[in-house]
């Protein structure tokens, strides 16, 4: 992997660190000075300083593995840069030190993995057969070089050639086109959504009546709420001051 | 199946007995398709004969959102996303799966992390101030595809370091 950073030895690849360097980076444990913050850029390309309220350190998938109750599942997201091409021996070494460790740490939590990369997708389905893989898509929000991207319909062609288990696409396309669930469902998949209108319980509304089987969202308790009381009452997700107001004081309160 | 992952264990170096471990399930019949993959995400969720939504915590309990210099934030509070503290915390509010980015170091360990570039700031150099100053704020980094756009100049941010100077 060729750093195009070249010279500017403050951006670095993931790829190109070890373990040892990794941990070096960012918040280090409470009381510690930060050597090495770390920064982001905006969307107008500018550097910012990385600013959170509750702060911890970068962690491994070995830590989430053992740190995190076993009864919430994972859904690991294998990340490979969209800007270049990832070759294959790259790909089988990602792949193939995910898995391992998964095998290795796993402790039969349910797990489901997902990538952007076509490729990848098919080469996780092709490595194992124990946990689910989903094709992650924009829906056609954003268009790439590479068709398979492009739409849902095409990710459907991805999933049944690789023989997936489903798709996680942007909301925006779903909701858009609630029609496409059914072509989702009709051909044997599952269908899950990640974007900002999954913060809107009217939002997730429109999809459990539609048949979408799960959401990412960010604001989590107030989604989850929506989501529960809608169970337990007439079934109708819908958010309010209260949920927002609580979601709020109780994360300061849990993550302090 | 197993050929496939002797392979590769051979042309990462890696046990065959450990990567045949990772690929094959004990218990062979795993793999969830059609209304086995619905139960996958509802088992426990199906109450009065009604299905819900399986909620997922993206990066734990949500991802962070980037503030540029000058942006006032009256936003929830955020914790560091894509950490313990971020992923139990969302285990505990009730999610029944947490999301997360899955990136390998050259020493072949499995980190979570989102962007494809980790950035530290240089001394310094990054100072929201400053930016400007340098004339920095239009310069882009790649990893966000929208700003690959706008072009980079990697001679023009070493050219800006070699010209700055602390204040001191």
């Amino acid at each position: 992997m060729v750093c195009l950073f070249q010279g500017l030895h403050n951006a670095r690849r993931i790829g190109d660190l070890t373990l040892e360097e990794y941990n070096s980076m960012g918040f280090q444990a409470d009381g510690l000075e930060i050597q090495s913050p770390l920064v982001r850029k905006a969307n107008d390309g500018s550097i910012c300083k990385w600013i959170v309220n509750v702060q911890d350190r970068l962690c491994t998938l070995k830590d989430a593995c053992e740190k995190v109750p076993l009864s919430v599942g994972f859904n690991i997201e294998l990340k490979f840069d969209d800007e270049i091409e990832v070759s294959e021996v790259d790909l089988k070494w990602v792949i193939g030190t995910v898995l391992k460790e998964v095998a290795m740490y796993g402790k039969g939590r349910k797990v489901f993995y997902s990538s952007f990369h076509p490729d990848a997708v098919d080469l996780l389905r092709k490595l194992q057969t124990e946990y689910p893989v989903l094709f992650l898509t924009d829906g056609g929000t954003h268009i790439y070089k590479d068709e398979r991207r492009n739409s849902i319909e095409s990710a459907v062609e991805v999933c049944l050639k690789c023989g997936l288990q489903g798709i996680v696409s942007e909301v925006r396309a779903i909701l858009q086109n609630p029609g496409l669930v059914s072509k989702v469902k009709d051909a044997g998949l599952c269908l899950l959504t990640y974007g900002e209108l999954n913060n809107f319980a009217e939002a997730l509304q429109k999809q459990k009546e539609t048949g979408v089987d799960g959401v990412i969202v960010d604001h989590v308790l107030e989604m989850v709420t929506a989501v529960r009381n809608a169970t337990i009452s007439d079934g109708t997700l819908t958010s309010s001051d209260d949920i927002r107001s609580r979601d709020i004081s109780s994360i300061v309160k849990a993550a302090a | 199946m197993a050929l496939h992952s002797s392979i590769l264990a051979r042309s990462m170096n890696i046990d065959p007995a450990v990567m045949q471990q990772a690929s094959t399930p004990a218990n062979l019949n795993i793999l969830y398709t059609g209304p086995r993959m619905a139960q996958f995400f509802r088992d426990h969720k199906i109450e009065d004969g009604q299905q819900s939504l399986t909620v997922l915590g993206h990066r734990g309990s949500g991802k962070n959102r980037v503030f540029s210099a000058g942006d006032t934030s009256n936003s929830r509070p955020s914790i560091m996303e894509n950490t313990i503290k971020s992923l139990a915390l969302a285990a505990q509010n009730g999610v029944d799966f947490v999301e997360f980015d899955v990136q390998v170091t050259k020493d072949g360990h499995a980190v979570i992390f989102h962007d494809d570039y980790i950035i530290i700031d240089d001394k310094g150099l990054h100072n929201a101030r400053r930016i400007g100053q340098l004339g920095f704020s239009r310069l882009s980094f790649p990893p966000n595809r929208s700003n690959f756009r706008d072009g980079l100049s990697v001679s023009g941010i070493t050219q800006c370091k070699a010209h700055w100077r602390p204040h001191s």
